[in-house]
């Protein structure tokens, strides 16, 4: 521990990683709630691989020189919200059933972003970090972009929360009350979207799952309400990557896993702990 | 046309992918009346309270709500759906709930005019000391209050309640049958409900939905009417649910 504090007192990159790991839980906190409430963690699961379409993409664009400063995490982005908006499309308007459709975006996204990857010339190793993160390698670039999507992802999760809340609980109603609820929905898919991108940086495409719902789910055990949720489920992930970071540092251990499997047993004990006190009547 | 009716339905047809449920529905509701929806299971009642609000179109026919059109006359529309539908675990509050029934205003926060207003829905339904709980925490029948309140949070001029006396106990019913009475008093009630029996005793009016529609004064319930509604004879219920009435007494 005590060198995990030296690391921060002198690296940067201990420091940018701390930077990232306060920014992530934020939205992390604010998204996450409405995910797990709507329980649409499977959408985020699917929106999160086919992000690796994206990343393939644009770093095959950005190494094959037509368009150098393009970063992979535009590319995320960019196939993030795609996917979000066919799944909100899909759900709202076709007969068609949403699990397939959920299940055929997670694995055409990965397909293209192999393809692209291998067709990427010269072998890249980034590949590994994005599907399994890798925070202690954030840029100072990274930390903008993270930055830019947190304002915009928290600002639009926070001013719309009374219809999301709504559009969450009862989609029906909402609209007897003249919301869109279709807007309404894609626009969350899409903060959803975003979200991924963001955390992408930190655990990869392939735990994104697990930080997005496990804060917000351990959150549901100590709160009433939506919004009292996120501002607990903010602080469990700050509490959670942070430690994750430092448990990890010393051994050299790969932080993301860490971090996941700090909130899933968390998750678990305070299950078992609840399972507990309702069989025993308190 | 009724110019003062609260809703009028005129050749109305609906059907889902070709089969079709409604055909020519036409009535019209007087208003500040206590009016049941009754009718047997697949006849048409929900999608009935749904053409009401709109969300459903009918096929041909006019729909008029309060004067306009379903869209349009929303916003004095309160509307309580069948609760089945709602996530017990989901995060929220009572007042959260109720608050629900005043959307629109987009804002991060509820002015403290809507929490008032709210809290004076919530006040209606005798839980007002209940506002701050998780709803999974409620009984079945309070849990009804709390979307009654939700309905009428908006001070509507229609109610519209798609049955909210399914598996309650009678005590409850009751109960909820005074509470809906009371508002009867100041706004319409329409409320869909299985049990004809005990509803031809608290409504003025019970609307028969099976394919068709027809409007009838409570008074003029007989077995025959109800037999050629459902196609069956119906007073055996009627004369069950009187035996557990007094059972209960």
């Amino acid at each position: 521990m005590m060198e995990f504090i030296d690391a921060v007192m002198n690296y940067s990159f201990m420091r940018n990683a701390l930077i990232v790991a306060v920014l992530v839980s934020i939205v992390c906190g604010v998204i996450g709630s409405y995910v797990v409430a709507r329980r649409i963690t499977y959408i985020a699961g699917s929106i999160s691989h086919a992000a690796l379409g994206g990343i393939g993409v644009a770093q095959y664009i950005a190494v094959s020189g037509y368009w150098r400063s393009l970063d992979p995490l535009h590319g995320a982005a960019v196939a993030a919200i795609l996917s979000a908006l066919i799944i909100g499309w899909v759900s709202f308007n076709a007969k068609e059933r949403e699990d397939t459709i959920i299940g055929a975006i997670w694995a055409v996204g990965m397909a293209v972003g192999i393809l692209f990857i291998s067709r990427t010339p010269g072998y890249n190793q980034d590949l590994m970090s994005y599907l399994f993160g890798n925070i202690l390698m954030v840029s100072g670039n990274d930390i903008l972009l993270v930055l830019l999507l947190d304002v915009v992802v928290v600002t639009i999760g926070l001013a719309f929360y009374n219809r999301f809340q709504a559009v969450c609980f009862d989609e029906e109603f909402a609209r007897v009350r003249g919301l869109n609820v279709g807007f309404y929905y894609m626009l969350l898919l899409c903060m959803t979207a975003l979200t991924v991108v963001v955390l992408v940086t930190v655990v990869g495409i392939v735990m994104v799952i697990a930080l997005i719902t496990l804060p917000a789910a351990i959150a549901g055990f100590f709160t009433r309400s939506l919004w009292q949720m996120m501002i607990v489920a903010t602080a469990i992930s700050i509490v959670l990557t942070v430690l994750g970071l430092a448990i990890s540092y010393s051994p050299g251990l790969p932080a993301g896993a860490t971090i996941i499997l700090l909130a899933g047993a968390a998750y678990l004990v305070l299950l078992i702990v609840a399972g507990t006190l309702r069989r025993t009547g308190n | 046309m009724n110019e003062n009716a609260v809703v009028e339905m005129q050749g109305v047809y609906f059907s889902y992918d070709g089969d079709p449920v409604l055909e020519n529905v036409s009535f019209a509701l007087a208003p500040m009346k206590f009016v049941s929806v009754v009718g047997p299971n697949g006849g048409g009642k929900t999608t009935l309270i749904k053409l009401i609000l709109g969300l459903l179109r009918p096929a041909s026919g006019n729909v008029t709500v309060l004067g306009r059109s379903p869209e349009e006359a929303r916003p004095r529309i309160g509307y309580m759906p069948q609760d089945v539908t709602l996530d017990p675990k989901f995060p929220i509050r009572v007042i959260d709930v109720v608050l629900m029934g005043l959307l629109g205003s987009g804002t991060f926060r509820y002015s403290s005019d809507e929490i008032a207003a709210a809290e004076h829905a919530l006040d209606d339904v005798h839980l007002l000391d209940l506002r701050n709980r998780h709803i999974s925490t409620l009984s079945g029948g309070q849990k009804r209050r709390v979307l009654i309140a939700r309905a009428l949070a908006c001070d509507p001029d229609l109610l519209l309640l798609d049955e909210p006396m399914a598996s309650l106990d009678l005590l409850v019913e009751r109960e909820l049958y005074k509470i809906l009475k009371d508002l009867s008093k100041k706004l319409t009630v329409v409320m869909v409900s299985h049990d004809l029996a005990f509803v031809s005793t608290v409504v003025e009016d019970v609307i028969c939905v099976n394919k068709s529609v027809a409007v009838h004064p409570t008074a003029e319930l007989d077995g025959e009417l109800f037999s050629k509604m459902f196609g069956r004879d119906i007073r055996m219920v009627m004369h069950d649910k009187h035996l557990r009435d007094k059972g209960d007494e």
